[in-house]
């Protein structure tokens, strides 16, 4: 999945959650290199941290000690964010994790909702025995107001 | 972050500062369990100086509000931060939480 990027930024990260929060901002301030409105930035930040997370839950249920890698760079018309763990690969996402379910069971499950509802576009794949997930800032593009998914 | 807490007539207010997120979450679910569970069951939780909160943070809020009701209480939440407001507005529990800007008169400092 990696795609050419310029100005690259790679950060890895032990698979634990404690660093979840340096990479989302990492991401954020190499975000700012991009043409992304500020308020785009801040869904760069969330949708990140979000993924990263998961990649840390996923790398834990393995046990393997290898880091997180987070890679973003941008395109002529967007800001990419790839995360990579070695969590012993993915299983296609029911499609109704994407859809938020009905209160009172909202407690858990949030996670993906919130990513694409953020990005313009979101990707996993199994790659080198874990899962890659790629998710694309659209440069230009309104922020989505809040409430409501990209189309 | 850091979480304090006072009482406000029959309401506790639960002051949250810095990030709620997947690493700091855990902190508040202990505070809302602990209040809930001395039987502090009307909160209201302050957000506005809060400036990130993930679907961590806020599934911790969702339980926090499921235990409230449980116990024949009310878990409300305020905050003036955009950003915040947008987490609750995309997944939908605006009304749920019964989001405000700032704290209501009766329970102002």
């Amino acid at each position: 999945m990696t795609a050419a990027l310029q100005g690259v930024v790679t950060i890895e990260i032990p698979p634990k959650l404690d660093y979840v929060p340096l990479a989302r901002r990492l991401v954020a301030i190499a975000a700012t290199e991009s043409r992304l409105d500020p308020e785009r930035i801040e869904d760069v930040e969330l949708a990140t941290s979000e993924v990263v997370a998961n990649a840390v839950h996923a790398q834990h249920h393995s046990t393997r000690p290898d880091p997180i890698t987070v890679r973003c760079g941008f395109e002529s018309t967007a800001f990419i964010v790839e995360v990579h763990d070695m969590g012993g690969g993915f299983l296609p996402p029911d499609p109704a994790a994407f859809e938020l379910r009905e209160w009172p069971s909202k407690d858990t499950g949030l996670g993906l909702a919130i990513v694409h509802s953020v990005t313009d576009d979101v990707v996993f794949e199994d790659a080198d025995g874990g899962t890659c997930a790629q998710m694309r800032f659209t440069v230009g593009r309104a922020n989505h107001p809040a409430g409501a998914a990209p189309g | 972050m850091r979480i304090e807490h006072r009482q406000a007539g029959d309401v506790v207010i639960v002051d949250v500062h810095g990030d709620v997120d997947v690493a700091t979450a855990p902190q508040l679910r202990e505070k809302l369990v602990q209040l809930i569970g001395d039987g502090h069951t009307d909160l209201v939780v302050d957000l506005n100086d809060v400036d990130f909160l993930d679907s961590t943070g806020l599934g911790v809020l969702v339980g926090g509000l499921k235990r409230a009701r449980s116990n024949k209480g009310s878990l409300q939440v305020v905050s003036n931060n955009e950003r915040v407001k947008k987490v609750f507005a995309i997944t939908g529990l605006t009304e749920v939480f019964g989001l405000t800007d700032q704290l209501g008169d009766e329970v102002s400092p």
